[in-house]
Formats: structure tokens, C-alpha cells, sequence
């Protein structure tokens, strides 16, 4: 059977309806993970749920309900806490992995 | 700045090893433990940097996820500050070093004048020193306006001056009176000649000339007159101003010994040296120079520099005495006429002044028992006018 991207997508959350019915940020309402990329050097990423995996190749952020796979060469992780990271290398893509 | 921050604050360098290191890191993030700067060593080792207070926090996480922390090094100002804590005589000493600094620099070391062109530097300084601003003196015990209001006194030359301390260098600023300027007396004066001769030429600025080219004059006749006459105006008593030029001789003689007494030097030196260190001299080495019957004596001071120029007051003084021992000897003849010769040529140059020149030019010698005599006779053209007031 073949899969359909669709029907793997999860389903949407309260909040993140509530968010969108209101006109509200997601990422402060439903606590959706916020990337930001700085050209191909630099991922930012608040809301992060902890490191799945590590390497220079391929790191792995658990994004809640998604989990943010970052590709690329002399991936670093610059800084972590508890809501926020920070990556340093060049980034050749990112994937969301539901 | 925030590498600042993170020093101050201090950090660790650790190395975890497990399996899965990255559950490490979640733990520490969940619990508040801030890292950075993480690299992966291998497939199960990782470094990373935190912070020095979350360490203690970072081994409870690295426990319950199953992983090695081992602290690489520390690093920080808590550091540095737990090392000197043990250390007290060396703060002490770092302290006692900052105090001595600061108390030394108050005391004046270099001195600078500025603004001088008549002048001289040292003679400035020197005065300053009888006043009590030497090398040494305590800075703020200067009393910088009774020093200004001495030194306008002593030296009259400076119309203003003041000492800037900074540290332990002064800066001595001067201005100097400037000359007074000379003011043409225009009072009515004739042209006279200044010397016997043949006038060859008359440039007559203002007056009446009294001479033409050919004539013969005599020192102090008249060449211009101030007085001029004429049937419009009458008689007016002018500034008279002219250039004359006129042949005259010369004749010099310079006399040398022909036997001289020349310095022998011995061989044998004798050096002392004189450690100054703030004006207040130590010998260092005391020899037997005053056995020397005769001697020259060279003054070397070589003062300490620092790299970039700044002199210390600490100065070497060498003094060599070396012996020497006086023998007459005759003098070559030819050498000896060849001097004088330059001599008499330099004095008749001065003579006939920059406008002159010569025109012919002769030397004579003649020799008696001890001595050479050169004699010169010469033609030259110069100007021989001079102003001189009426009465």
C-alpha cells in the first residue's frame, strides 16, 4: 500500500487550532518549535524538545511533534539550554521527520 | 563580550563518554546547565563547555544517563581567584607592587622643554634646578606658580612659562620675549668711505654723489652727500643711501713656530666610572689617574632608555684620563706655509665681506730661526660705503 504523506502527517492539535482561529503566534500559543536559519551557517531553535542524535553529518532536534533532521558538514552544536539551541556549520537542508 | 562574561563567571571543558551522549545533554538542558562549544571526539565521546556552578549539576545528569563525565580543565577568574587565595604572599606582593608604582610615579624622572629657540634646554633646566625641580622631586610638592614667577626673574628672555607634571615626566613650556625690534633711526646722515682706495663704481640710492669712478678717496670722505640742493625746493637734508665699490690692498702676515710641542700619547689609561642614579653620583671604580702628570680626560654618559625612548635616571658616567707625554718636533715647512696661507686667505675673504672680491693675490714667505712668516698682498674691489649721521 503505498503511503501517503497526508495521511502520516499527524493531526493538528487544540491549540494549535485555537492559534489559528485566533490569529495568534503558534510557536508562543501551541509551543510549536521556531527555526531560524542564518544563510547556510547558522540554525536557531526555540521550543526544542531535546537531541535525538549527534554528529557532524546529521543532528537530529525533537520538535515535539515533528523532529527537525539538519544536514550538512562540521555540524557543531554552539550552545543548548533548556528552550533554546544553536547549531554552527553549513547547512545543506532541513527536514521535518513526523 | 560574552567570552568575557563566561570567564568571569567560570567555565569547565568536559569529555563525556556513553552511549548516548545526546540523552546527556538533554538532561543538562531540561535542568538549567547552560553548555557550548560542542564537539564529538568520536562515535561515543563528546567535549563540551559549561559553566563552572553547573557542573556539580552536569555529574548528577551524566549519572542517570549512563555516561562518563570527565572534567579536561578549568578555567576563569574563580579559578585564578582560588589559586591566589592559597597564594597570599604573592598578592600581597602583587599589591605592594602597584602601591610602589603609583607612589614612584609621583616622583619626576624626565623633564622636556618645549617652545625654546634662543634658549638653550639646559640652561632652562639648570635653573629649575636651583629652584628645586631637578630629577627626583616629588610632583605635587612642586609649587608650580612660585616656580613660574622665579624662573621670569631669572631668566629674562622667557616672557612666559609653566611646568606640567604628569606622572613622572614634566614638560617645561616656554615662551620667549620677542626681541625688540630694531627701529631705523631716520635721522639725515651722509656716505662715507669706509677705507683708502679707487672707486670703480657708485650705485647712488639717495643724495648727491661727491665721487665719480677712477677717483682716488681716503677713509672717512665723503662719497654721497645727505644735503641737496636745489633752486626749486631748496636745501634738504636727506638719508643718503649708496653702494660703492672701490679697489683696496691688503696686506697680512701670519706667523707660525716652525718647532712644536705635540702630544705623545703614553699608552697607559685610566678609566673611572660614576653610577648616577637620580643626581646622586657613587663611584663604581677609583683609579690612579692622578698619577698621570699629564692627561685628557673624555666624559662619556650613557643613560638608560626604556624600549620606547623614555630615559631613566640612572646613567653610567665613563671618564677615560689618557697619559701623554709633550716632545718638540720641527713641523714640515711646506705643511706649515700651507696653513698659514689658508689662514690669511680665510681672514682676507672676511675683510672684504660677501659683495668683494679679489683680484690679484700674492704670498710671500720668509723664514727666520724658529718661526715662518707668510705674508699676503692683495688687490681686491669692495664696497667700502658706510652711513654716518650729520654732526
Amino acid at each position: 500500500m503505498p503511503s501517503d504523506p497526508e495521511a502520516r502527517a499527524p493531526k493538528r492539535r487544540l491549540w494549535e487550532r485555537a492559534a489559528d482561529i485566533l490569529d495568534l503566534p503558534a510557536d508562543v500559543v501551541a509551543g510549536l518549535p521556531r527555526v531560524e536559519i542564518l544563510g547556510c551557517r547558522r540554525l536557531l531553535m526555540e521550543n526544542h524538545r531535546g537531541i535525538l542524535a549527534y554528529g557532524g553529518e546529521t543532528i537530529d532536534i525533537n520538535g515535539g511533534q515533528v523532529v527537525v533532521r539538519v544536514r550538512g558538514q562540521r555540524l557543531e552544536l554552539r550552545a543548548m539550554n533548556a528552550a533554546e539551541l544553536a547549531l554552527d556549520g553549513i547547512i545543506r537542508g532541513v527536514e521535518f521527520v513526523f | 563580550m560574552l567570552g568575557v562574561i563566561n570567564y568571569l563567571r567560570g567555565q569547565v571543558e568536559v569529555e563525556i563518554e556513553g552511549a548516548f551522549p545526546e540523552r546527556f545533554f538533554n538532561l543538562c538542558s531540561q535542568r538549567g546547565v547552560a553548555f557550548w562549544d560542542l564537539k564529538r571526539l568520536d562515535d561515543a565521546r563528546l567535549r563540551a563547555r559549561m559553566h563552572l556552578f553547573g557542573y556539580r549539576r552536569a555529574q548528577e545528569c551524566a549519572g542517570q544517563a549512563l555516561c562518563t563525565l570527565t572534567l579536561i580543565r578549568r578555567r576563569g577568574a574563580p579559578v585564578l581567584w582560588r589559586y591566589f587565595k592559597k597564594r597570599s604572599a604573592l598578592l600581597v606582593g602583587a599589591l605592594a607592587g602597584v602601591a610602589a608604582l603609583l607612589f614612584l610615579s609621583r616622583f619626576v624622572w624626565e623633564f622636556e622643554v618645549l617652545g625654546n629657540r634662543a634658549v638653550e634646554s639646559d640652561a632652562i633646566l639648570r635653573h629649575l634646578a636651583e629652584l628645586g625641580v631637578k630629577p627626583g622631586v616629588y610632583g605635587p610638592s612642586v609649587d608650580i606658580e612660585t616656580v613660574k614667577n622665579e624662573m621670569l626673574l631669572r631668566v629674562g628672555e622667557l616672557s612666559w612659562l609653566t611646568v606640567n607634571i604628569r606622572g613622572s615626566r614634566a614638560v617645561v613650556e616656554v615662551r620667549e620675549r620677542a626681541p625688540k625690534p630694531e627701529v631705523r633711526p631716520d635721522v639725515p646722515c651722509n656716505v662715507v668711505a669706509a677705507r683708502d682706495g679707487v672707486v670703480t663704481r657708485v650705485e647712488t640710492l639717495a643724495g648727491a654723489p661727491q665721487v665719480a669712478p677712477g677717483q682716488t678717496v681716503t677713509r672717512g670722505q665723503l662719497l654721497v652727500s645727505g644735503v641737496v640742493d636745489s633752486q626749486r625746493v631748496g636745501a634738504r637734508f636727506l638719508r643718503a643711501q649708496a653702494r660703492v665699490f672701490a679697489r683696496v690692498w691688503y696686506d697680512m702676515t701670519a706667523v707660525t713656530p716652525l718647532q712644536t710641542a705635540e702630544k705623545h700619547y703614553t699608552g697607559r689609561v685610566a678609566k673611572r666610572r660614576t653610577l648616577v642614579v637620580a643626581g646622586y653620583r657613587t663611584k663604581i671604580s677609583v683609579l690612579g689617574f692622578k698619577f698621570f702628570k699629564k692627561y685628557d680626560k673624555v666624559i662619556k654618559t650613557s643613560t638608560l632608555r626604556l624600549p620606547f625612548g623614555g630615559a631613566l635616571p640612572v646613567s653610567l658616567v665613563t671618564e677615560t684620563f689618557r697619559e701623554y707625554t709633550t716632545r718638540t718636533v720641527s713641523r714640515d715647512r711646506e705643511a706649515a706655509a700651507a696653513l698659514l696661507r689658508e689662514a690669511l686667505k680665510r681672514r682676507l675673504a672676511a675683510a672684504f665681506g660677501e659683495e668683494g672680491a679679489a683680484l690679484k693675490a700674492g704670498f710671500f714667505e720668509t723664514e727666520s730661526t724658529s718661526a715662518l712668516r707668510v705674508r699676503l698682498l692683495a688687490e681686491c674691489e669692495e664696497q667700502v660705503a658706510v652711513q654716518v649721521p650729520f654732526g
